[in-house]
């Protein structure tokens, strides 16, 4: 257990600077796409869950999260170049398994972190918003005062199909961002695992598979109507099992190989 | 120490993340179980309100906050929904004005007009003042008649029913409206005038209280003006046929009345027991004639000359109704809310014992003067000498809206409380007045009805809605 937390530390030092960088700069990113929304905006006023869940907003998430998965793979493969540290991890007094969980546990931190600075972002901005909204030079100009916006964030989290995402209500919505979280990062060191066993159509398959499942999530959260029931239990199984496969596929192909 | 932390990065993310994620759910828990309802005593003492309970609960798609008002005390009650709530038909929902629910069947009402001349004349089509982009075709005739079509339906049914009347428009120049965008080549020939809009000179009063429910059968009346001649009535109908099929459904007439010996406006149609009521103005006199239910006979007629209903006039921005009115019925006790033009309301409180008393008339719901208010009846409940009102109260906040002219459409944004007035039915005097304020101020932001109805879901504003007014049982 000693040797695991030593090894997910020693992976976290490569990757908790950047993240936390990449987090700032998304939080920073974010706050002036609001700002210049509010600013520029010919709507009276947005509500907090629109502003959130507009397509800038949107764009820079998914642009900062793939530059988070660009991280994560140029730590895997950093292993395998210069002094090709893969060989001293092989050679350590450590179980192969103990390398995977190590790898999957502070990727799994990483993700977590980046995630937080999210919501971290997501509360600054709502007091920043309530601020603005309460304190507007536009609010001056109306006859009578606009009433103070109360309960803005909470309503927003419990309104918001998208918001939910990152701060879920009901045990259903926390179990699916579970499941999510853990066939995001058990996904990508699966598909790490299998370029590095040059099995690329399992590749292929793996991705097409992960995206379908995490796109079906998304449309069922994201949809119209709330998800039933049934969707949601579908759901929880396609993620969880999957998550299962990885996992115990990876530690299979770790096993099997001579580098990681 | 930087050795220290770097050494024990895993341990500080993760406190990091439990804290962060810990804390905001703690919070926005304890924010969202943190009643938002507060009451605000205007006038009188809370102590009234202590022999009742009011009830209601403002909710969305996601969740509920009810409120309960026992004792005089306010409390609230959370419910998150993650698979589809019980707030989801929307026909329950937003039921219109003129459609009545019972037992999760929903029967709506209209009417439509048919040109029933054989020579109509047409005018030339001209610009619309509204819209310069459409033109305005108008059509003389000097026949009209009227056809009444009323749906059921629940998610699981669906029934039609049309009925053509005995009533026809005898005013001397009735006028249909016929829109057509600028570049369409359409050509408005057709007597039937179906889908289009009739003039205001062929208006009917308002439809809201056309039907009404007694014993699992569907009463209507139709609420002519003194415009139209010919024969009205008192129908039952036995069954609805199925959506488009030519099956002539059977529908009763329980009593008819001729609209040519007196000057009749027809306002609606109550039932009470086994009573039904219908309300009318008879030559410029509030009256109720009670029926009974079986067999149509005429039981009593009560006429009211002191009820002012001049005012009984709706005005929802696009258009004005006459005779506007929502009705409550408890036990043996029959409540009428009618909307007056100012915005205000009034009220008329009934007891049917062996005949129709009526309790009280208030004349003016009690309103604050800078108070520029939409009101829309919630509950009423009679008990003792006291009547009490449940009333939400919209508030036109948008930009640029002025409480001298207030005008309201559905992307009007608004805010909303519920009023609770406490009144002595006997001298009429107003013995408490206080509001319900919520939260919900954050709610009428962006609501553009355009965008709640093409993009998301309007559920994702917030409502009031299931109020009640009970007695608190007594140990």
């Amino acid at each position: 257990m000693k040797k695991l937390y030593y090894l997910v530390n020693h992976e976290l030092k490569n990757l908790f600077i950047p993240t936390l960088l990449l987090g700032s700069f998304l939080i920073v990113i974010e706050y002036f796409i609001s700002y210049f929304m509010v600013k520029t905006s010919y709507e009276d006023f947005f509500r907090l869950e629109e502003l959130m869940a507009s397509p800038l907003h949107i764009l820079t998430f998914v642009i900062c999260f793939l530059g988070l998965l660009a991280l994560l793979a140029y730590n895997f493969y950093s292993n395998y170049k210069g002094s090709h540290s893969i060989y001293t991890l092989l050679t350590l007094p450590i179980s192969r398994y103990t390398l995977y969980f190590a790898k999957l546990i502070s990727y799994m931190f990483t993700l977590g972190l980046f995630l937080s600075m999210q919501l971290l972002s997501l509360i600054l901005r709502s007091t920043w918003y309530t601020y603005f909204i309460t304190h507007s030079y536009r609010l001056n100009m109306l006859e009578s005062p606009w009433p103070i916006m109360e309960n803005v964030l909470a309503l927003a989290l419990i309104r918001s199909p998208s918001l939910h995402f990152l701060l879920p209500f009901g045990m259903l919505s926390f179990l699916s961002n579970l499941g999510l979280f853990f066939i995001g990062v058990t996904g990508v060191l699966y598909l790490f695992l299998l370029e590095r066993h040059q099995k690329y159509g399992y590749c292929l398959m793996t991705f097409i598979i992960t995206i379908s499942i995490v796109t079906y999530t998304f449309i069922i959260r994201l949809s119209y109507d709330m998800p039933s029931m049934s969707h949601w239990l579908i759901n929880l199984i396609f993620l969880y099992t999957l998550s299962l496969y990885y996992i115990c596929h990876s530690m299979k192909l770790i096993r099997q190989i001579d580098t990681l | 120490m930087m050795s220290y932390m770097k050494s024990h990065l895993a341990l500080i993310i993760f406190l990091f993340i439990i804290l962060l994620w810990g804390g905001s759910f703690l919070s926005l828990s304890f924010g969202l179980h943190t009643t938002p309802f507060n009451l605000e005593t205007v006038t009188g003492d809370v102590k009234l309100l202590e022999d009742m309970s009011f009830e209601g609960c403002l909710s969305d798609l996601y969740h509920e906050q009810k409120f309960i008002l026992d004792k005089g005390k306010l409390s609230s009650k959370l419910d998150y929904y993650e698979t589809n709530g019980p707030n989801d038909s929307f026909l329950v929902k937003y039921p219109f004005s003129s459609s009545i629910v019972k037992e999760d069947i929903y029967y709506s009402y209209d009417c439509s007009f048919k040109n029933l001349s054989e020579d109509p004349e047409y005018k030339e089509p001209i610009p619309d003042s509204y819209n310069p982009n459409f033109l305005k075709q108008s059509i003389f005739s000097d026949e009209i008649g009227l056809t009444v079509h009323s749906i059921l339906r629940n998610d699981e049914c669906w029934g039609d029913m049309e009925f053509t009347s005995l009533v026809t428009l005898k005013a001397s120049s009735p006028i249909f409206e016929f829109y057509q965008s600028i570049d369409s080549q359409s050509d408005y020939t057709s007597d039937n005038l179906y889908d289009h809009r009739v003039a205001e000179s062929a208006q009917l009063n308002s439809s809201c209280g056309a039907l009404t429910y007694f014993e699992d059968k569907i009463y209507f009346t139709i609420p002519t003006t003194p415009d139209y001649s010919g024969t009205n009535g008192i129908y039952r109908i036995d069954q609805y046929e199925e959506f488009m099929t030519s099956t002539p459904q059977k529908i009763t007439p329980l009593t008819t009345f001729s609209l040519d010996n007196h000057n009749l406006d027809i306002i609606g149609l109550e039932s009470i027991e086994d009573k039904l009521v219908l309300l009318l103005i008879e030559d410029d006199i509030f009256t109720l004639k009670i029926f009974n239910t079986l067999s149509g006979e005429l039981i009593q007629t009560l006429t009211l000359p002191e009820i002012d209903y001049s005012s009984f006039i709706y005005n929802s921005g696009y258009s004005k109704e006459r005779f506007y009115y929502e009705s409550f019925v408890d036990g043996e006790h029959l409540n009428l809310f009618f909307v007056l033009e100012d915005g205000s309301a009034s009220l008329l409180s009934f007891t049917l014992h062996d005949e129709m008393t009526l309790n009280t008339y208030i004349k003016k719901l009690d309103l604050a003067a800078n108070e520029s208010l939409r009101l829309t009846a919630l509950d009423t409940y009679y008990k003792e000498g006291l009547l009490f009102v449940l009333c939400n109260l919209s508030e036109g906040v948008y930009p640029g809206f002025s409480e001298s002219s207030p005008s309201w459409s559905p992307a009007t944004s608004y805010k909303e409380k519920v009023g609770i007035w406490v009144y002595d039915a006997r001298t009429t005097t107003c013995l408490y007045k206080g509001y319900i304020q919520s939260d919900m101020s954050s709610d009428y932001r962006h609501m553009d009805y355009r965008k709640t109805s093409s993009k998301k879901s309007p559920f994702s504003y917030r409502s009031y809605e299931s109020f009640s007014i009970k007695e608190v049982p007594t140990p």
